[in-house]
């Protein structure tokens, strides 16, 4: 069974608590320390929900975005940032649309389930994450 | 003047003879002669060549000597006298010829030689206007006669004309200086008019600058090069207290009183210094071309004062110092602007700083917070021992503190952050208040709380409606929290004057009058509410950043602690703005 969501954090509790959820309902997880990293794994194959950090060092999400977009790699994924609190920021002008939620930072078990499984009906309906 | 006596005689007379007897007499080319003897025997010597200074002409006929009196008259070359004879037929008889005569030169010297009278002399008289100018020789004469009347009245001639040049060089001198004390006079007069209007332009010019000086915005005095005060302007008076009536004419740096209790040199004093002395006086004195500018701070009866003066030296227009003037003007409440501006700018970088501290602060919590949310409720779920569970439900609850916490301090920042005017739109007061009533429902269910809300559907205000709900939202989970057990809250608004007031009512705990204002700060939690894990007190502060973000007021009133309290802030009414759409 293919990997169908990629969690993209620089901090290694936050990975493996998502981790830890999702193999709690049997779903199995790529998990990316930067935006590189999640690069890589798109350039590698990965196709799907990609839950990515705002605020990274180095590459950030915005910019992240930005490289998948430029290198022809956002069709067929769904991207949902993880975010502080939802306050707009400069940086995201232009990326917006390619954004298709926000989650919101602390959230619980339930909340991400929920939610991971709604982003993952979008693929399975053939959507490719514009609203 | 012609300095050369005129003895040139003319001789009129029919007689051929007589002419000849005149010559001898009058031209005696032969000195040493008869004649001569005769004349030397009666007057002693004759000067020598005094018979040689007559010249005689000879006229036979009255006509003929008018014509010679006229060409030497023409020639410039006058006789002085002429003898006449009375009667010269066929031509002009003697009265007639003088007549003539004397309009060719009225200045001729006339005898008239006759033997006997055809005329009367009163008849002569009446026809010549005889003036002194005739005289009459009666025949048969004698030599010695003709001499003298000739010598006599060439004289007089002489005499007559030096006098008459002599009459005109002064009449020519006096008008002359008539002419000139004329002219002096009439420059005299120009200048005393001159005069008269440069004093008065001078009087107008002095009264200009003193009323200037008089009405100067700015206190300001002038002292004279022995530094006397002389001009004591209405402002200074007014920061002194001291009327100019007092200190006119006082030297001795009398001035420095009011200013600093004791005669010591000021401002005005230092205009000739060296840098150093100003210095020592003035710190930070500066200089402008030959004007000194400092800052002193003085004591008045009503307190200190910041004083910033100007200092000039005053001089005549070949560039003499002839005094000084000093302006001064009171900054003090500039001063005190600027140090509240510069407090104010103190506390905004403070206020910037916390709020940045306050954003990482946040935004750092909530990664380490993302694990523990995430996994504990996973723990709990796989947790069935009872006191295992009991202390993982306290770590739960703590955690959520902190996140609440977390998300309040942050909503907080980005509220009070809000400088720019926001885009106010209309908002349904009541439909807000029931959107927030929804999101409250649990919490208000949880103590059995009952919410009404009594706000005319149709009243609506000028604001963000995103941020009244969740205004409504932290005064809802307040009186929730405060409300009696099974209590009530109600809602309600009026329209007062230009604003809406909006009252939030609970019948709960109440307040301490000592907590109605602090309640509004942040972290402000009243005693009970300190042990209450569900609140972190900073929701009181978010309503007051919302209601100011709104142009409101907030405020609390309680009758009193176990009476319950109200919120009551004020908004905008729509109608106020525009027109409803």
């Amino acid at each position: 069974m293919p990997k169908r969501v990629m969690i993209v954090d620089d901090n290694e509790y936050v990975r493996l608590s998502v981790e830890i959820i999702c193999e709690s309902v049997e779903l199995e997880l790529a998990s990316a320390a930067s935006g590189e990293e999640c690069l890589r794994q798109l350039e590698a194959g990965f196709s799907g929900v990609i839950l990515m950090d705002i605020m990274m060092p180095e590459m950030d999400g915005w910019d992240t975005i930005r490289q998948i977009v430029a290198r022809g790699l956002y069709p067929g994924n769904v991207i949902v940032m993880l975010t502080g609190m939802g306050e707009p920021d400069a940086k995201m002008d232009g990326v917006q649309e390619y954004v298709t939620d926000y989650l919101t930072k602390p959230f619980g078990p339930d909340q991400l389930i929920e939610s991971l499984q709604y982003y993952l009906s979008l693929l399975q309906g053939g959507g490719d994450g514009d609203e | 003047m012609n300095t050369e006596e005129n003895r040139r005689i003319l001789l009129i007379d029919d007689a051929p003879a007589i002419h000849e007897d005149f010559r001898k007499i009058l031209e005696p080319t032969r000195p040493g002669g008869e004649l001569a003897e005769l004349e030397a025997a009666l007057f002693g010597a004759p000067a020598p060549g005094a018979w040689a200074s007559f010249e005689l002409h000879s006229a036979y006929q009255g006509e003929e000597g008018f014509a010679l009196v006229q060409a030497a008259v023409a020639a410039r070359s006058p006789f002085a006298m002429a003898f006449v004879d009375m009667r010269m037929p066929p031509g002009w008889d003697g009265v007639e010829t003088v007549e003539h005569l004397w309009q060719a030169d009225p200045e001729l010297q006339v005898v008239i030689c006759t033997a006997y009278s055809d005329y009367s002399w009163e008849e002569v008289l009446q026809r010549l206007d005889v003036g002194d100018r005739l005289l009459i020789l009666k025949k048969p004469f004698d030599a010695i006669e003709v001499r003298q009347l000739a010598s006599a009245l060439t004289a007089k001639w002489n005499m007559t004309r030096q006098a008459a040049q002599k009459l005109a060089e002064l009449e020519a001198a006096v008008e002359s200086r008539t002419h000139e004390l004329n002219r002096a006079n009439q420059k005299l007069q120009l200048d005393i008019v001159e005069r008269e209007r440069a004093e008065q332009q001078t009087r107008d010019a002095y009264q200009r600058i003193s009323d200037i000086l008089e009405f100067l915005p700015d206190a300001t005095f002038v002292v004279d090069e022995n530094r006397r005060v002389i001009a004591w302007n209405r402002a200074i008076e007014v920061m002194t207290g001291v009327p100019k009536g007092e200190i006119l004419g006082q030297g001795e740096h009398a001035y420095a009183l009011p200013f600093y209790g004791v005669r010591r040199p000021i401002l005005i004093d230092l205009l000739n210094e060296t840098r150093e002395v100003q210095e020592r006086l003035y710190h930070g004195i500066t200089r402008n071309g030959r004007t000194l500018c400092a800052e002193a701070k003085v004591e008045f009866a009503d307190g200190a004062h910041y004083l910033w003066s100007a200092a000039s030296p005053l001089c005549d227009l070949n560039g003499n110092q002839v005094g000084g003037i000093q302006t001064l003007r009171d900054i003090t409440e500039a001063r005190r602007a600027e140090q509240e501006r510069s407090r104010l700018e103190a506390q905004l970088q403070r206020s910037r700083t916390v709020k940045a501290l306050t954003v990482q602060l946040g935004h750092d919590l909530k990664t380490p917070l993302t694990p523990l949310f995430a996994l504990l409720p996973l723990i709990r779920s796989k947790v069935t021992e009872p006191g295992l569970a009991r202390m993982l439900d306290i770590c739960q609850d703590c955690v959520s503190q902190v996140q609440g916490l977390t998300d309040k301090a942050l909503e907080l920042v980005r509220l009070s952050g809000k400088g720019m005017p926001q885009e106010f739109k209309r908002v349904g007061l009541a439909g807000a208040a029931d959107l927030s009533r929804a999101n409250c429902a649990p919490l208000l269910a949880a103590r059995g709380v009952a919410c009404l809300n009594s706000i005319d559907p149709g009243l609506a205000v000028r604001g963000v409606e995103e941020e009244l709900v969740l205004l409504f939202d932290n005064l809802l989970s307040n009186a929730a929290r405060f409300a009696a057990q099974n209590g009530t809250v109600r809602i309600t608004a009026v329209v007062e004057g230009e604003a809406v007031r909006v009252s939030v009512q609970d019948d709960g705990i109440g307040l301490d009058p000592d907590h109605e204002k602090l309640i509004f700060d942040e972290f402000f939690k009243a005693d009970q509410a300190r042990h209450d894990l569900n609140t972190q007190g900073l929701g009181l502060a978010i309503c007051k950043s919302i209601v100011l973000n709104h142009k409101g007021k907030i405020w609390a009133e309680s009758p009193g602690l176990g009476l319950g309290s109200t919120i009551h802030f004020t908004l905008p009414p729509w109608e106020t703005a525009e027109p409803t759409p």
